[in-house]
């Protein structure tokens, strides 16, 4: 989200209560309320994990579908395999947010 | 040209033994691994196997802005700029899944950080993924690298003119009369003068030489052994196909 006002987070669902990546988050976002993939942290990151310059976020909806078509910014490795543990055979399926990423670093 | 070989000299952390173990255990990695001499503002490539990676490989190419630690712990910071978006990734020297660190790009620069590449504009840290390495003539001493960097408008991640940078320019920025106060009282000009701090944070001479001859040997004989490799002709797997 290039331009406009940026989403702001208004909860993690995890049991620590800090965003780590792969984690799924609520955002308001243009006056509504969407939930969201953390896919790039500004967080200092382990050894070989690449730390962003901004908190990058993909927007998805109850299924784990992404919203959009596109992402634009570069996606950590981590997250494939992350997310392939997140997926469940009758849960959310995270495997189309990997299939839309245009570049993994 | 190995600082990594000195311990870390706050005397809490010191331990004779386990840095001799330590030495031990780097010129055992050495013999693996060539890994070059590099400097913070030196663009390094580093290719790693990643287990996540769909061919188990990465390569990641940036510019060095950080080293940090001593001994087996000691790691650098790599910066670049892909897509407009900034990332860095934090390598240890030492690490076995390491295959390959590449210098492309032999320099220093004025600062000992450049953490301010953070606030600088795009791109004075964007380096493609293929840049070629660039070879300096036998024996140079290595480029000091003197430009200086503007940086961006407030705010910023840090307070980089409390930092004494040689290597940036502040133009163009207003800060309070607060925090101009601030950076006055903070100052400390007398730093340089004091030996005992100095002293304190550094390796003193003698010891330096202790470590140095002890790995010394055996750093010129991987050398030699790598200068050796480099003129053979590497097996190349062959491609698999159909």
């Amino acid at each position: 989200m290039l331009e406009g006002k940026p989403p702001r987070c208004i909860h993690i669902y995890n049991k620590v209560g800090v965003g780590y990546i792969g984690d799924r988050i609520l955002v308001a976002i243009c006056g509504e309320k969407k939930k969201g993939i953390l896919v790039g942290l500004k967080q200092v990151q382990a050894p070989k994990v690449p730390k962003f310059d901004t908190n990058n976020l993909v927007l998805i909806d109850d299924n784990g579908t992404p919203l959009g078509t596109r992402i634009q910014v570069p996606i950590p490795h981590i997250l494939r395999t992350k997310m392939k543990e997140k997926t469940h055979s009758k849960g959310a399926d995270y495997t189309k947010l990997i299939a839309i990423a245009s570049r993994f670093i | 040209m190995y600082p990594e070989f000195l311990p870390d000299p706050n005397p809490l952390y010191r331990n004779a033994l386990r840095e001799k173990l330590e030495r031990i255990d780097m010129l055992a990695r050495r013999t693996r691994i060539a890994i070059p001499e590099f400097y913070v503002g030196s663009i390094l490539a580093v290719t790693y196997s990643e287990p996540h990676a769909p061919g188990k490989v990465n390569k990641f190419v940036g510019i060095c802005i950080e080293r940090n630690g001593s001994g087996l712990r000691s790691s650098f910071l790599l910066r670049n700029i892909v897509d407009n978006q900034g990332i860095e990734v934090c390598y240890e020297l030492y690490d076995p899944a390491i295959q390959k660190i590449d210098c492309l790009r032999l320099e220093k620069r004025l600062d000992s950080h450049l953490r301010y590449l953070r606030d600088a504009p795009a791109k004075y840290s964007t380096f493609p993924f293929d840049l070629e390495p660039e070879f300096l003539p036998e024996g140079a001493s290595v480029p000091v690298n003197d430009i200086k960097v503007p940086l961006n408008g407030l705010p910023w991640l840090e307070k980089w003119e409390r930092q004494e940078l040689k290597g940036i320019i502040i133009k163009g920025v207003t800060f309070s009369k607060k925090r101009n106060a601030k950076t006055k009282i903070s100052a400390k000009p007398w730093e340089k003068y004091d030996l005992m701090k100095i002293y304190r944070e550094t390796i003193p001479e003698e010891e330096q030489n202790e470590i140095f001859n002890e790995v010394y040997t055996k750093l010129h004989e991987i050398e030699i052994t790598k200068r050796r490799l480099k003129h053979k002709r590497t097996f190349i797997r062959p491609q698999k196909t159909g």
